[in-house]
Parts: C-alpha cells; structure tokens; sequence
C-alpha cells in the first residue's frame, strides 16, 4: 500500500498532506519527500495527518528525523490534523513534547517554536 | 484458544496492513471491546509484527510469520512468532524523553516501549532460534471502563 502525497504552501510553510496509513512499509515515502523538500530548500514544514488514520513506530521516527533535520539548519517541522488516536500515541511516546500540533487556519506566524 | 484464528505471512512490510486488518477485524467479534481498545490491540501487534519482519531481514530470512490470535474468556491473546536471531528483552536500553539533549539523533526506540503501554499484559520470549511475543488485552467492561 502506497502513501498518497501532495502539497500546499501557505506563508515560508510548505505543507504535505498524506493519505493512507504510515508504518514500516509507507514510511520512507514521506522520509523521501522531507529529505526532498529540505533539499530544494523548503526549510519549514507542516506534515497534515488529517487522513491518516494510523501511524506506528517508523511513522514516528520519521517525524523525529524530519524535526531534527529541519531545525539543524533553522527550520521547524510541525503536524496537523491529528485525530484523537494519533493525538493519543504522540502523548504516549512524548512526541507531543517536542512536535507542534499547528492549526491550519491559524497565523502561521505563531507555529514556530522557540526552541 | 477455543476462538482462534493463525495468520501465516510472508516476512515482507506489505503484510503489515493485512494483519493491522484481521486483527482488529477479529478483536471486533467480541462487542465488549471499545474501538479505543480495538487501536490498541492493532498498534501493539502491527509493532510486534514489524520487529518480526525486521529480525528476519537482518538475517536474510525468508521465512514466514506466525501470528496467532484467540478470544479466551475475558482476553485477548496475540502471538506474533518470528525466526529470526532472538535479543535479550531484559538487555534493552531505553531511550530517554525526546527533551533529551540527542534524542531527536535517533529514530527507534518507540516500539517496545509502545507495546508495553498498550497492552495489559506482554511476555516476550526470545533465543537463537527466534521470539514469541504474546499480547494480552482484557475485555471486561470493568477494564475498559477505567482506560
């Protein structure tokens, strides 16, 4: 089963929208696309999680790698849409200390952490 | 296990959602068990199954995983048997918080850990010749009544 992608900027934020389920199989398609969008230059991203409806312990290590990744040459990575469940494992495994759950609709002004 | 069914699968990641499938398929046929319940269950043995599939591609294997499900009174059981090298469960090193100064250097580290919150109860055996890891999940409604 495939990832589906694709992309919407709003501001300096570049934002990729998944459908499907992230896990060991899906997974490297996004760590690609991160790799790819820090590569062509797009420092501050936004993963929307809005149609994804399962993630487990390679979703959420890449997420880790795509945060440190961004923020090591100033950027920032955030999520958004998380449902219920996911907003549950990221409570769990503490990525919610360290990952922003940003609003869409929000300034994206204010979706940079401070540290 | 009086209502079991086993699920042999190729140790490739394309099963995994087949299994996340029947799994939480099965786990529905007892209607005392919450959805929440239900992610719970689907979670811990989705990690458990990517381990497996892990171990035996560290090694090279082609061979299949085992895994084993049954409704037993008031539990569910899940057995997800590998062939792989086997590790020392008790010789794991957990990785610190991800507010850890270097902990964002390293991706793993939440799989086993994971399985051990969503599970009630988890026993891994492990040696050369492969690991067994058994998942429980209660169904009385008086469990599910204090998640």
């Amino acid at each position: 089963m495939m990832l589906s992608l694709s992309h919407s900027q709003i501001g300096e934020w570049n934002i990729i929208h998944i459908v499907g389920e992230l896990d060991m199989a899906t997974g490297p398609q996004l760590r690609q696309e991160i790799v790819r969008q820090v590569t062509d230059g797009n420092t501050y991203i936004v993963v929307d999680l809005e149609n994804v409806d399962f993630i487990d312990s390679t979703g959420l290590g890449i997420l880790v790698g795509g945060l440190k990744r961004t923020k090591s040459i100033g950027g920032d990575l955030c999520c958004t849409g998380l449902s219920d469940n996911l907003k549950e494992v990221f409570k769990l495994t503490g990525l919610d200390t360290v990952l922003v759950n940003v609003d869409l609709s929000e300034d994206p002004n204010t979706w940079k952490q401070t540290t | 296990m009086n209502k079991g069914i086993i699920l042999e699968i190729p140790s490739q990641v394309e099963y995994l959602s087949l299994v996340r499938a029947v799994v939480a398929s099965a786990a529905s046929l007892d209607q005392t068990l919450g959805d929440q319940r239900i992610d719970d269950l689907r979670l811990a043995v989705s990690e458990a199954t990517t381990n497996a599939i892990r171990s035996h591609a560290n090694l090279g294997s082609n061979e299949r995983i085992t895994i084993r499900f049954g409704l037993e009174g008031d539990r569910i059981e899940v057995e997800v048997q590998d062939r792989g090298s086997g590790f020392d469960p008790e010789n794991l090193n957990p990785a610190g918080p991800l507010t850890e100064k270097g902990r964002l250097d390293y991706e793993g580290g939440f799989g086993i850990p994971l399985m051990k919150i969503l599970a009630d109860e988890i026993k891994i055996d492990s040696a050369d010749e492969g690991t067994t890891v058994q998942l429980v999940v209660y169904v009385s409604p008086a469990n599910e009544e204090s998640d």
